[in-house]
This record gives structure tokens, sequence and C-alpha cells, in this order.
């Protein structure tokens, strides 16, 4: 009776079964194969680990047929560490619509990278979006000349003489360079990045924008994102920021990176288009928050996301008092308890009540006073400038010991 | 409560809040179909038997309130199936057969979240199965000819030493 499980339904199962087992289970009958093959012929989306690969080099004929039903289609390719010799049967395949590349390109010599880069270049030349891991020294990147997106991952073998090419022949528009430390520090070498002038994000390591990078960095038009991780120049990076393009700064977000640096909170009052603080698994002192809330004049969100130490609820609702901008308050992700609760509705008329009804405080409390019913919250919390919002934020908040840097296109 | 009797197969009634019912797109439509005489009407499913449609409708009861936004997935990522939640997890150890009766149930009506739950489910049997076990577990015959299974065992000679 189990034949009876409709194509329909079988596409809907290998949609959640790896491209290993799709290939298994081509074997299993011919209604199967069928399904398989239609399945391969529309597929927009292959992620080719190790395993699948292995079988590949053992199974040549098995290869064959999912490139001859999938080349067409495919947009959106993931190949893990593979031998060349794997790759070069490729070249009897066109991929006319494989716009986004992801290759792990293993550790082999840099002649050997050098030369898979290449094949890749000739395979795929329509790519938009590019992420290498490895070994590659950079070379034959610049032949993709309408890629949008590049990202090198612990690139280590990069050959900085390769970059004013890279940087001059391809239109950018978001860049992420990263090492997550010091093993690779190229200096003033990388200054090339700083001067492509089409760059809209650009994500690196902290100690790679230093010396000039950042004043050419803070000249290009159209910037809009610049995220860093960090461990020692955050202080030092965002100084720059605030001495040269301080309106700039439309928003800051840090991730176990902010570290109660008093440093910081100083720099930070010079931003006065600043409307977005994030602060994420972090520390800062009560004071310099306070601060922050009173000073800065367009400040519309504070979100202070699973912090190490929160300040207490009543110097919170102070600081919302204190502050005529801010129409967003997440303490998602806290520990909160009934305290909270009781001391905030103390509080709540005091502070909120100059406000008026069209322009109401949001709080977000996602993921916190979990032992507490809603309805409950929602009868402690309750006035009319103020709202309260149990569901998540996203905030793109990727990756920890990360400052992310929001700029405004048009200002100064 | 508005309700629409719902008729299963083998001609058992199912009276059911409308609003439930209609996380079936399939029955959605029907009653929008009816419009006004929707109200207590008898709306016959001819391929859902009793049994699997009362699970059906205890699934739907549990979610109704969920949010549909979540169902919405990044196409470009590889799908997890380890993401079923401990509920669907229990509602989910039935027999085999009950599960891809189920998987029918949801196509046919055409119920998104309860086809993917059921989906993951059965892809999490596949994962990493030989063929003999695969064929098995889902009880499906090998129709290949001898000439085509020579060939299919010569390719997958390999693995199945392994």
């Amino acid at each position: 009776m189990f034949d009876k499980l409709n194509d329909d339904c079988w596409l809907t199962i290998l949609k959640y079964v790896n491209l290993k087992d799709q290939v298994s289970l081509a074997h299993i009958s011919k209604s199967l194969r069928s399904v398989v093959r239609y399945q391969w012929e529309h597929l927009r989306v292959a992620y080719l680990d190790q395993a699948l690969l292995e079988r590949f080099e053992q199974q040549p004929s098995e290869m064959e047929e999912f490139l001859q039903l999938a080349s067409s289609s495919l947009q959106n390719l993931t190949i893990k560490q593979t031998d060349i010799a794997l790759l070069q049967k490729w070249r009897a395949y066109e991929f006319p619509k494989l716009v986004t590349l992801d290759c792990d390109l293993g550790f082999e010599s840099e002649e050997e990278t050098d030369e898979k880069v290449l094949l890749l270049t000739q395979l795929f030349p329509n790519l938009r979006q590019l992420t290498l891991l490895g070994n590659t020294t950079g070379r034959h990147i610049w032949a993709w000349d309408q890629l949008q997106e590049l990202n090198l991952l612990c690139c280590e073998s990069l050959d900085t003489s390769t970059f004013e090419q890279i940087f001059s022949a391809i239109p950018l528009r978001k860049l992420t360079l990263l090492y997550y430390g010091y093993n690779t520090n190229m200096g003033d070498d990388v200054l090339p990045i700083s001067k492509c002038s089409t760059l809209e994000e650009l994500v690196m390591d902290d100690h790679h924008l230093l010396g000039d990078f950042m004043p050419n960095l803070l000249q290009l038009p159209r910037l809009r994102r610049l995220a860093f991780y960090t461990r020692d120049y955050y202080e030092y990076l965002l100084e720059t920021v605030s001495k040269l393009r301080p309106l700039r700064v439309k928003a800051l977000l840090f991730h176990d990176a902010f570290w109660s640096s008093s440093c910081v909170s100083q720099v930070m009052m010079s931003m006065t288009n600043l409307r977005r603080l994030v602060l994420h698994d972090d520390d800062i002192e009560t004071k310099e928050l306070q601060k922050i809330c009173a000073t800065l004049p367009q400040l519309e969100e504070l979100h202070l996301t699973k912090m190490r130490a929160l300040p207490t609820a009543t110097q919170l609702w102070d600081m919302v008092g204190a502050s005529q901008s801010l129409k967003i308050l997440n303490l998602s992700g806290n520990r909160l308890n009934r305290q909270f609760l009781d001391l905030s509705s103390e509080c709540l008329d005091r502070v909120l009540k100059k406000r008026s009804i069209s322009s109401p405080l949001t709080l977000h409390l996602h993921n916190t006073l979990l032992k507490c019913d809603q309805t409950e919250i929602l009868k402690k919390l309750k006035h009319p400038n103020l709202e309260v919002s149990f569901q998540p934020i996203d905030l793109n908040v990727w990756s920890s010991r990360f400052v992310e840097i929001e700029f405004n296109i048009h200002t100064d | 409560m508005p309700i629409i009797r719902l008729e299963s197969s083998d001609k058992e009634i199912f009276d059911t809040d409308i609003e439930i019912a209609k996380c079936s797109e399939t029955i959605k439509t029907a009653l929008e179909d009816l419009g006004d005489e929707s109200d207590n009407s008898v709306l016959p499913l001819p391929n859902v038997n009793s049994a699997i449609l009362r699970k059906v409708l205890h699934w739907a009861t549990y979610h109704a309130q969920d949010d549909p936004q979540q169902a919405q997935e990044d196409e470009n990522k590889e799908k997890r199936t380890d993401d079923i939640s401990s509920w669907d997890a229990d509602f989910l150890k039935v027999d085999q057969g009950t599960l891809f009766e189920l998987i029918l149930a949801a196509n046919y009506l055409n119920i998104q979240g309860l086809l993917d739950v059921t989906c993951k489910t059965c892809a999490n049997m596949i994962k990493g199965k030989s063929l003999q076990d695969i064929r098995e577990t889902f009880a499906i015959a090998n129709d290949f000819t001898p000439a085509e299974e020579e060939q299919v065992r010569k390719e997958n000679e390999w693995c199945e030493e392994k």
C-alpha cells in the first residue's frame, strides 16, 4: 500500500533529503527514479558535501546524470573540498543560471588552488556572489567581473598584489575579508580595498582598518555598513569615525564588544544622528547609558538584549524619561523577574505621561519573564503610552566580538 | 462558533470549527465557493477516512494559533529536519502506514504545516539508510529489470561494501 505516496508527496519529502540520499533513492524503484530526476531538473540550490563528492568520485556516471539534469537550473551551489580532477569533468556542462557559489578550496599548494579558481571562473562565469574558503592567492578572481559580493574567509595565502586588480576590475558592493584574529596581517597592503568606490558593505578584522584605511573608507560614497571583528582596536576605530564623520553614523551594534568602555560612550556623544544602539551579550555602565539616552537627540531604538548585567528597572525607566526620542526599548533575552514588573509599574506613569498617545514607547520582551503569564505582564505594564510586544526583533546579530556601524548615505 | 460539517470517506461526520477547518486551503477554497450557504452544510472529503481525519483535526486544533509567517523558510539554506517540535514528534509516533496516510491527507487538504512536518519525519527515516533498508521501510517493490538491476548493483558496489 505504501507505493501509493504520489509524486507530489515524494517531491516534498525530497526537499528534506540531502543529495547523497537522493542519489540512493534514484536506485530504489523506477517511479522514485523519475521523481528524483524531475527534482534535479528543477533544482535551484545544491549542497555538495564531502560524502557526496566522494561518492561522485567513485561513481562518475551518477555525477554525470546529476549534472546533466541539474546544470541548467542550478542557481546556488556549495562545494566542499574536492579534487580538481573531479571538477575538470564539469566542463562538459553549462551553468547559465548559477549566480551564487560557496567553495571550500582546501589547503593544497597555491598553484593547485590557483588552477582550481581559474577552472571555477570558466565553469561559472556569471557569478554575482562568491564565497571562498582556504588557500586562494586571489589570482583569477578578477575574471568574475559581474561579481557583487565577495567573501574571503580564512584565506591565509592571499597575495596582496592581486588586490589592485580585483578591486579595480570588479564593481563590488559587499566584501568580507575575515581571519578572526591576528594570524594574518597584511598591513598597508589592504589599502586598495578602502578605495573600492562601489562598496556598500564591508566586513573585516579590526587590525586591517588601521592607518589610512578608515579615513579612506569614510570617503566612499555608498558605504552603508561596516562590521569588524575586534579585540584591541575598537576604541581607536570608533574614535576615528567620531572625529571624521560623526554625523554619518546611523546605528551601532556591539556583540560582546563594548566591554564597559567609557571611551566609546564618550565618542558616541558626537554621533548625534544615531538612531539605533544595540548591545548584545555585553556590559555597559549604567551612568554611561543614562548619559547616552539623555544626550543623543535622535536615538529611537535602544536594544539591550541578553545582557550580562542590566541596570535596575527604575534606572531603565529613568533613561526612557530622559530621552525625548526613544520609541523602542528592547529587553529581549534578559533574565527579568517579578520585581522588574513591580518596579516598572511604579515608574510607568512618571516617565511616560509627558509623551503623547501618538508617539508611544514599545517595550519588547521576547524570551523573557517566561515564568509570568502574558496577561499578567500586560496588566502590570498597562499604560496608554506604552505598547508591549513579545515578538522577537531580527537584528542580524551573527557573531560575537563584532562591532557594526550603519552609515547614513547622504549627510555631512 | 460557526461550524462546518466535514464528512470522511467512510461517512462519519465531524462538526468542526470553521476557523480550524480553514487551515486546509482545500476546505477554505470550498467554503469560499459555497459562500453564505456554508453554515452547517456538509462538506464531503472522499479521500480521507475517519481515523486520519480525526488525527488531522487534532493537529489543526493544536496549531490553530500558529503564526503562518513562521512557515516561510529561506529557500537557499539546506533544509533542516531536526527542528520538529516535541508536540509534533509525539503526535507522529504512529505506524508508517498512518504516517503515509497523513502525508497524503495533508497534500490533498493542502495543509502546508502538516505536510512539512510529516515529510520531515519521513525524510529522517531515509537518512543514511542502505537501499535494502529503504525498500523494507517503505515497502517499495524493486521494479527494475534484471539488466537494470545489474547496472544499479554495479554502480552501488562500493557503497554497499562500506
